[in-house]
């Protein structure tokens, strides 16, 4: 019963994969470093993967307390050279920045924006098609975000997309749809982030379910951005610290220094590590992305999404892909799904 | 407050919010620590005087200055230093050296040597650009700047300016080579010059700076602590540069330290952003007196009040009192860093026996262990510095916590006991009595919550409510009455003097209440008595005419229509005065219609919300949200749906019946409304009501009237009901 059940699957997934064949789709890469400098690997990564597509974070925008305005941070120094590539910038702007500038900032803030990444690129020798702007807006912020995207498209004059989240799909009366060109599914980051135990945070199936129902009537064309991370979760006493994508499987199964508790990892002394103090007792969760549940993700997805021609598929990110297995034909497979 | 590593930069979340304390560093810890007093929410505390410390570009100035001052004597004045060193440009320089150069000895001409190339060496390294329109600032340094500065080296001998000269030299390279390559051997070629002073730390710095880009983490982390160790105004830079990697540089850091305060501040670092007990454990092994300790003990236990383990004054919820007493209890056997504390209290060499003491105190009261930190309060009060208003405050505030938390049943006994703590908290909370920097507000908080919480458990709803409101209390005018009885008793005891000084809610607010609540019982007459009792908040003016009708609800569009003169009082007496014509037959329809409009008015639907929401009632913008108490009261149309029938019944003309028949379709769509409210508040808007008997009958029977087209013209959702 179990194997007809299994075969019976299969043989659907094929007839989808053999039915989308004819639609193409292309992958591209996030660089979300605020240094930017490739190495060969990744720049190898980005010429046979990444069809040397890459998304390119440029500056966030965050408030500034101090100074009661809001201000660009932790802005991108290109430190190698952007030759051949084709680049989209990326401003990450924090909701809270659209909680507190008021609405008679919006425009002058989309002209200093925009004019930033126009005064960056051609400093840099980039041009560029489109920008993306990231923000995890909410329903209360949406009036001044979608002013600002307004401005903004008054202020430059490329193509203009916006990162949509599973709960800006499924709740789109109340968050409503950004008056933008296009937009970006970033189908991660869904779960709620815990110290311990749960199902990872950086994709489950369960928790993706339940936002996808009304996807293919979204009205926007989806571009569509996956997952290509690990991260540990740092906790004491239940309450977490910190995330670190620099501490690593192997980091953990170090037994002179941690002891595996259930599905994490308990100091077992305190101690520095790559630059982080662990005090004994401190817990780590490792939250993993292979090959596997990235797999299981873009089927999950593309079974729900509308077909879109020439759709790109984008991985997060590319400074940060260490594990073996996401080689060429591995990773052109998971786009295959779309 | 820890770093995300690798140059990430990660989406986070952006919260905001505040420590939930009841311990104040400031009286216990020199003040120059403070921007480490523990702060969950920035980088750096912020306390009255850390502005200085804290910009990076003129942090030294004021040291700057004051060295140039003792070394050009009296030929320039203060003023002039000041404005030569920090704020003229080469242009100003030149004139104002040309003004006194007459005056000027060999120090004075130096000094006017040295400037041009200060200017220039802090174009690469000053900054204060607004960086909106600008690359990430990583300024290269000029190449010219090398030689001028080597030349000066071989052409000065004076150590003062050769000092400055090599600082200039190490920071040049410093960050024209960001490897950290040149810096470092051009600090060692000339560093035995100099003595040990605020310029030669400095130039430590850079050097600590280039070997930390090397990747010698050890040498680095060992050279900050001493710039950190120099002075207070090097505490933020070092302090902030301090960052081991692993423990094999770690442990070679310590090593490093050639005195036993140079490792004391080594551990001390250590405690401040990682670690305190770990740190308190071993500087208490080397100096149990060290004023290193101060801070990190501070740290401790700011950071156990917001630690999930050990729930502080605001996170308990009185009513689960027990479940929180079990989970703290466990939390004390695990605690190390309590224990530690303990032991070091019974130390006989500590400094500050009663900040130990009232710190173990303090831990074991977190942990639901009240009998001991009563033990360790009774030490500390033999112990406290005379004649220190502060740290008796703080003692004070803590014995508050512990005398609340420790009564598990409240008589007349306990009352009486709870007098004198009250009355001081309030007088805190009151600024009657003036503490600088005491953290009481959650502890007011809790204390408030706890003794409301424990009435209401001994079901003594009006005492709870003096503390904490009792949910419902004020539908009830049982219990109204009650507390007005005691608000206005004669012969208060002293615990019920004090107990009211916590109740938020005025007499007249009371009155008022006891008024609305009758209005809509129709009882108007009652109403009255009671609104004439709530002086001040009877005169308001109602922000529009309370009786009007309008065709379509525009709660703030009938501020400007209508003349404003009706205060709740007066609405209550021409209301009353309606009645008595509609009951003695005259003038009904009139009489019916503005009834009508006044009971409409007075819903969520009309124009006179502020007639019934109040701080008791609490305000609303949308239905939904009024409290379940008041949801029917504000929001059913039947008193006004009474009248606009009688209205109608009474109507002698066409006009006068199509108007009724329009408003009372009004209050058949609000009780639609009501009766089906959004599901989900942030789900799409409802459908459209149907359009129900009223709208049918307005169709059937008054298209002939004004009214009707004036309905038309007003009521898109009739016109389109009317088209079909």
């Amino acid at each position: 019963m179990r194997n007809r059940y299994f075969y019976l699957l299969l043989a659907c997934t094929l007839l989808l994969l053999s039915c989308k064949s004819k639609v193409s789709s292309n992958s591209a890469f996030y660089y979300w470093k605020t240094i930017y400098q490739l190495n060969p690997s990744q720049r190898q990564l980005l010429s046979t993967i990444g069809n040397k597509k890459i998304y390119l974070r440029f500056f966030d925008i965050t408030w500034d307390n101090d100074h009661n305005q809001p201000k660009p941070n932790a802005v991108l120094r290109i430190a190698d050279t952007v030759k051949g590539l084709k680049i989209v910038p990326v401003i990450f702007i924090t909701n809270q920045t659209f909680h507190h500038t008021p609405m008679a900032g919006l425009d002058s803030l989309a002209f200093k924006s925009a004019g930033l990444v126009s005064v960056m690129a051609s400093r840099a020798g980039i041009s560029y098609q489109k920008i993306q702007i990231d923000c995890d807006w909410t329903d209360d912020t949406r009036e001044k975000y979608f002013a600002y995207l307004t401005a903004f498209k008054k202020y430059d004059k490329h193509l203009l997309e916006v990162t949509i989240r599973l709960h800006q799909v499924k709740y789109r009366e109340r968050t409503g749809v950004p008056p933008v060109d296009r937009g970006v599914l970033m189908f991660y980051n869904m779960g709620q982030v815990k110290a311990l135990g749960g199902s990872s945070s950086i994709y489950n199936e369960k928790d993706a379910a339940k936002y996808l129902g009304r996807l293919d009537s979204y009205p926007l064309k989806l571009d569509v951005a996956l997952p290509l991370f690990s991260w540990a979760i740092h906790s004491r006493d239940g309450h977490i610290l910190n995330i670190y994508a620099q501490i690593k499987r192997q980091d953990l199964q170090d037994p002179e220094k941690f002891k595996p508790v259930g599905s994490s990892f308990r100091a077992i002394k305190s101690f520095f590590m790559k630059g982080v103090y662990i005090k004994e007792n401190d817990n780590f969760k490792l939250e993993e992305t292979n090959l596997d549940l990235l797999n299981k993700a873009a089927e999950q997805l593309s079974a729900k999404l509308k077909p879109l021609p020439g759709r790109t598929i984008i991985f997060y990110e590319l400074a940060n892909i260490n594990l073996p297995e996401f080689t060429l034909s591995a990773l052109n497979k998971v786009t295959d799904h779309f | 407050m820890l770093l995300s590593g690798a140059g990430i930069v990660w989406a986070c979340a952006d919260v905001e919010g505040d420590d939930s304390s009841a311990f104040t560093p400031e009286y216990f810890v020199n003040k120059h620590y403070s921007p480490f007093f523990y702060d969950g929410y920035n980088r750096y505390y912020e306390a009255s005087d850390t502005s200085q410390i804290t910009d990076y570009n003129t942090r030294y100035n004021k040291l700057v200055s004051g060295e140039w001052k003792t070394f050009l004597g009296s030929q320039l004045s203060p003023n002039q230093v000041d404005f030569l060193l920090f704020k003229a440009k080469q242009k100003q320089v030149d004139s104002l050296e040309r003004m006194v150069s007459k005056s000027l000895d060999g120090r004075g001409k130096t000094f006017f040597n040295y400037l041009p190339l200060v200017k220039d060496c802090e174009s690469f390294t000053v900054n204060t650009q607004d960086y909106w329109y600008e690359k990430v600032p990583v300024k290269i340094p000029p190449a010219a700047l090398e030689k001028r500065i080597n030349t000066a080296l071989a052409t000065y001998h004076d150590q003062f300016i050769r000092e400055r000269l090599w600082f200039q030299l190490v920071r040049y390279h410093y960050f024209q080579d960001t490897t950290g390559k040149k810096a470092i051997p051009s600090f060692y070629k000339y560093e035995r010059e100099f003595p040990h002073n605020l310029m030669y730390y400095r130039t430590l710095g850079y050097l600590a700076g280039a070997e930390y880009a090397e990747k010698d983490y050890a040498h680095a982390n060992y050279h900050y602590s001493l710039c950190y160790n120099y002075t207070w105004q090097m505490y933020i830079p070092s302090q902030w540069s301090f960052h081991p990697q692993e423990e094999a540089d770690w442990k070679q850091t310590l090593k490093l330290a050639k005195t036993p305060e140079e490792k004391i501040t080594l551990w001390h670092l250590l405690g401040i952003d990682n670690d305190p007990g770990r740190a308190i454990r071993e500087i208490v092994k080397i100096n149990p007196r060290s004023e290193k300790l101060d801070l990190l003990l501070s740290r401790l236990i700011n950071i156990a009040e917001s630690s999930p383990l050990t729930p502080s004054v605001n996170k308990v919820d009185p009513g689960n009192h027990t479940a929180f007493a079990i989970a703290a209890k466990q939390g004390l056997a695990n605690d190390r860093d309590l224990r530690l504390i303990d032991s070091i209290g019974n130390l006989k060499q500590i400094s500050k026996p009663y900040y130990w003491h009232m710190a173990s105190g303090y831990l074991h009261y977190m942990h639901a262990d009240y009998k001991a930190a009563k033990k360790y309060y009774l030490i500390t009060k033999q112990e406290l510095p005379a004649n220190n208003k502060e740290i008796a405050a703080q003692y004070k505030l803590l014995n508050v916590l512990l005398s609340v938390n420790t009564i598990s049943h409240i008589n007349a006994g306990t009352e009486a006991q709870l007098v004198e703590p009250l009355t001081w908290l309030a007088d805190v909370r009151d600024n009657k009595l003036k503490v600088r920097d005491l953290r009481f507000t959650n502890a007011l908080q809790w204390v408030t919550d706890t003794l409301g919480g424990m009435y209401r458990n001994q079901h003594d709803r009006i005492k709870a409510n003096c503390f904490k409101t009792v949910p419902h209390i004020y539908t009830d005018s049982v219990a109204i009455d009650a507390i007005e009885k005691l608000m206005t008793k004669v012969n208060k005891t002293p615990f019920e003097k004090v107990m009211l000084r916590y109740y938020p809610v005025k007499l007249n607010q009371l009155y008022y209440q006891q008024a609305v609540l009758v209005t809509y019982n129709e009882n108007i007459k009652s109403a009255i008595k009671f609104m004439e009792k709530a002086d001040s908040l009877n005169k308001i003016v109602l922000p529009a005419n309370p009786f009007n009708s309008r065709l379509n609800d525009c709660h703030d569009c009938e501020f400007g229509e209508s003349a404003k003169n009706y205060s709740p009082l007066k609405f209550l007496r021409t209301i009353q005065t309606l009645k008595d014509n509609l009951q003695a037959g005259r003038d009904k329809y009139n009489s019916a219609l503005l009834l009508g409009g006044a009971f409409y008015n007075i819903t969520h639907f009309g124009n006179s919300r502020a007639f019934f929401q109040n701080d008791l009632t609490s305000y609303s913008s949308q239905p939904e949200y009024y409290d379940s108490d008041y949801l029917d009261m504000f929001t059913s149309p039947e008193l006004a749906e009474k009248y606009y029938n009688i209205a109608l019944q009474n109507a002698s003309t066409n006009e006068q019946k199509a108007r009724c028949v329009f408003l009372l379709s009004k209050c058949e769509r609000n009780k639609y409304y009501n009766e089906h409210p959004k599901p989900d508040s942030y789900g799409p808007d409802p459908e459209i009501p149907p359009a129900g008997n009223w709208f049918k009958e307005l169709k059937d029977k008054y298209t002939a009237t004004d009214y009707y087209k004036e309905v038309l013209k007003e009521c898109g959702y009739f016109k389109k009901y009317a088209e079909e």
